[in-house]
């Protein structure tokens, strides 16, 4: 796609801007720090006629750019919690109105903090946030009915281990089983199994000792969602001096950085089984990016010829760009003699992972519990990810591996070639049945991410969505750690896509961790019609808040596994799988206050891309892209119809 | 005989004890010479590696169930298997036609691969083929336009 061609464009879009009925009002530039600099009141989708224009109340730029305004004693229980949130770096907050309190004193700490419309969606912007940061998201939800909303969500993270922090008020201790007025649920019994640890607090003053206990288990060993739920008793108490709270001290007292090294003898034997393998590959996964391990990666990779390979619910701690990443290269998986899984926190299990059966298996982790499980181990390492990799690069003696490079290269060849032959037929397809085939929508999104004037490294995308996937993740790089953020891992949630979206857009907005030289980038997500029907109404989310997002809603009408009430058998079943026909979602954002594209089309869906990208770049503005396509490319009429999961890699769906 | 059986035996022995696969059993045939094998590894359902020692081959029987016979799917599982010896295939995984001979049989809609070699190659041919049944599962069921197939025969999850 040309440059020149691609200004040209915008230059007509902002030039009919000013004249279309849909008239975006330009708000403020976004780059600012945090959600403050964000806003200014007057945006607005110029409506017809005698219609209220859609717009930002004052209220929200004014609150937004107030100072912080951090707690001292006296201070409430919430204040006290909000506080010791802000002293342990907690990086973004994202809840709905509901345990009052508590979501006020954050936002006074001066912790980045957005409500949305659904508390479901504000668990997977927190989510999402933390995938592609590594720091600690907060999310939060009122008593029962908020909560409840929360769970799907909160088993979502829990299977991507993600450390977030659950809390939510809990109506009063003094009303315990009463069913005193509304909204009463007891909540701790409802996240088990999908928490790391949880705790109902009734004494008020051990509120600072249990949060405490919340940071020791979101900041060591493998992460998992922490709940606090915050009864009235506590958020309201009042504690005039540091004395009336229990286990009253500094961070550097309840917790430690350290973490484990590896046994120096265990080193060697992996030393000796890397020597021993003609192919070896390292699993770089979930652990390596929360332990910041990719430069170690790298150069233990770089030293010994070493092939990696990504499987987490983020990629790009090991570039696809480079010579040794087997991420696009699904052939050469196949190959591995010797699989090093490092930091793999869901086990897949034999057969899952694409791995021969000649290979043998070291796994390092930090958990020794969990070695083993799954699959069978020729060696466990218990260490922090980075602490491992670092001795091994020590260790490792170097070593030029050509053949193994070129096996790489070959099958990184063969699968783009296969990408392309998907792309021919998608454009076939496309053309013969009037809509767009989700291939041409990965191949032409790859195009304009990485082969494009944009620096490849700048756009953070959420790969999200069930059919679409299957094709999208083919095309979709990541080159730079927190690059992707991968939607379905594990917990295959359809929904959390946009609510993803809001967090990840968040953490792009205020540049944190690995997204500070992207910071106010426009992200991209990918979701399917199934998914968005359940977080669509977070553009307003992304609106208020100026999230620059480009969100690709592939729309065929149907859920993804429609084919099952259309066949095997079934009687009186597909109408349960069904949409009506050609749904209008880009309306839906429109009248979100957001911009709206409606690509029918091969020929419709760059230029749609283009435009959406820039108004994001350039005013903030996000938009959703509804991409009709056909729910029948999924069958055997249309091969390869729905492309089976593969991993791990790239292609890898689940884990 | 006994030795074709020890060395096959003692393979696919190896396989179970580092944990590939998964309920590894041998079951001694009433015919002479044939020993069957059974195990768990990439399916719900055991596979069969049926022994005649006496030819000697190796059979990975219906290890396609509910392949029609001149199907697509039939014509396209023969080509991948005689493209499994392609010199493009790296030769750590490339088919050794020169020591093994491959060939496809399809009744009643299941697929099977025979395997024939010399009595002495009886070990590597069980090596050869487990990692064929990896090719197929791995490759051939993943790469092609096979995820209904793997949800109707092989009770894969839809999602």
């Amino acid at each position: 796609m040309a440059t020149e061609n691609k200004k040209r464009k915008s230059d007509i879009t902002a030039e009919e801007a000013k004249v279309s009925r849909r008239n975006f009002i330009k708000g403020t530039a976004l780059a600012g720090a945090g959600a403050a600099a964000m806003l200014q009141s007057e945006n607005s989708e110029a409506q017809d006629s005698n219609e209220a224009k859609i717009r930002i109340p004052d209220e929200i730029p004014r609150t937004l750019a107030e100072a912080a305004k951090p707690a001292n004693f006296p201070m409430t229980g919430a204040e006290v919690f909000a506080k010791f949130c802000n002293d342990e770096g907690v990086a973004g907050f994202f809840c709905c109105p509901g345990n009052y309190n508590m979501i006020n004193a954050i936002a006074a700490e001066g912790i980045p903090s957005y409500g949305g419309r659904c508390e479901g969606n504000m668990v997977s912007a927190a989510d999402g946030f933390i995938r592609v940061t590594g720091e600690i998201a907060a999310t939060s939800g009122t008593e029962g009915p908020g909560f409840t909303n929360m769970i799907m969500n909160i088993g979502a993270a829990n299977a991507a281990r993600s450390p977030l922090l659950v809390i939510a008020s809990n109506k009063t201790i003094g009303e315990d089983d009463s069913e005193h007025g509304i909204q009463t649920a007891y909540q701790q019994s409802q996240t088990d199994g999908l928490k790391k640890w949880g705790k109902r607090l009734i004494t008020p003053n051990r509120i600072y000792e249990y949060a405490a206990y919340a940071f020791r288990q979101l900041k060591t060993g493998v992460p998992k969602p922490v709940h606090l739920d915050f009864p009235g008793e506590i958020s309201r108490a009042r504690f005039e001096e540091p004395g009336e709270l229990q286990y009253y001290y500094d961070k550097t007292r309840y917790r430690t950085e350290s973490k484990a090294h590896p046994n120096p003898a265990d080193i060697s034997r992996a030393v000796d089984m890397i020597q021993r393998s003609q192919r070896p590959m390292i699993v770089a996964s979930t652990g390596v990016f929360y332990d910041k391990a990719w430069e170690a990666l790298l150069r233990v990779a770089e030293k010994n010829d070493i092939a990696v390979v990504e499987s987490a619910p983020q990629r790009g701690h090991f570039s696809d760009g480079h010579a040794l990443s087997a991420s696009t290269a699904p052939d050469a998986i196949r190959s591995a003699d010797l699989v090093m899984l490092v930091g793999q926190y869901c086990m897949p299990s034999i057969g899952e992972f694409a791995f021969g059966p000649e290979a043998k298996w070291i796994r390092i982790d930090p958990d020794a519990s969990d070695i083993g499980r799954n699959v069978p181990i020729d060696l466990g390492i218990v260490s922090s990810e980075n602490a491992a990799l670092q001795a091994l690069e020590d260790a490792l003696p170097s070593r030029s591996r050509s053949s193994w490079r070129d096996e790489l290269a070959a099958a990184r060849h063969a699968f783009d070639e296969q990408s392309e032959e998907y792309y021919k037929l998608g454009l076939k397809y496309s053309a013969d049945t009037d809509s767009i085939h989700p291939a041409v929508i990965g191949r032409q999104l790859g195009d304009f991410l990485y082969n494009n004037d944009l620096d490849r490294e700048q756009t953070t995308v959420v790969s999200g969505g069930y059919g679409i996937g299957r094709y999208t993740r083919r095309y979709l790089r990541a080159f730079r750690p927190g690059q992707i953020c991968n939607g379905a891992y594990q917990y295959g949630a359809i929904g959390p896509d946009i609510g993803y979206t809001v967090g990840v857009g968040a953490a792009v907005q205020n540049g944190v961790g690995p997204q500070a030289p992207f910071k106010g980038s426009p992200v991209v997500g990918i979701t399917g019609d199934a998914g968005v029907a359940y977080s669509i109404m977070e553009f307003d989310t992304l609106g208020k808040y100026r999230i620059p997002a480009v969100m690709i809603v592939y729309n065929n009408n149907a859920w993804g596994v429609w084919t099952s009430g259309a066949g095997r058998g079934a009687v009186r079943a597909q109408h349960m799988y069904l949409f009506q026909e050609n749904l209008r979602y880009d309306k839906i954002a429109e009248a979100l206050g957001c911009n709206g594209e409606y690509v029918t089309s091969a020929e419709q869906f760059m230029p749609a891309l283009e435009r959406s990208y820039e108004l994001a770049a350039r005013e903030g503005i996000s938009t959703l892209i509804n991409c009709q396509g056909k729910k029948e490319f999924w069958t055997n009429a249309y091969p390869p119809a729905m492309p089976r999961h593969f991993a791990p890699g790239a292609l890898a769906y689940y884990k | 005989m006994q030795e074709i059986v020890k060395a096959v035996s003692s393979e696919l022995q190896n396989y179970a004890d580092r944990g590939i696969f998964q309920n590894f059993s041998q079951v001694p045939s009433s015919k002479s010479g044939f020993v069957d094998f059974r195990f768990s590894w990439l399916a719900d359902s055991p596979f069969h590696l049926k022994l005649n020692s006496s030819k000697p081959e190796l059979e990975l029987k219906d290890v396609l169930p509910a392949v029609p016979f001149r199907s697509d799917m039939d014509k396209a599982f023969r080509t991948f298997l005689s493209q499994r010896s392609d010199a493009s295939i790296p030769s750590h995984r490339r088919l050794d036609v020169e020591r093994f001979a491959f060939n496809c049989r399809n009744r009643q809609q299941n697929l099977s691969v025979i395997i024939g070699f010399s009595p002495g190659d009886a070990g590597d041919a069980a090596k050869t083929a487990v990692n064929l049944l990896h090719e197929i599962f791995n490759n051939f069921l993943a790469e092609g336009p096979y995820q209904n197939y793997m949800v109707e025969v092989f009770n894969e999850p839809e999602e």
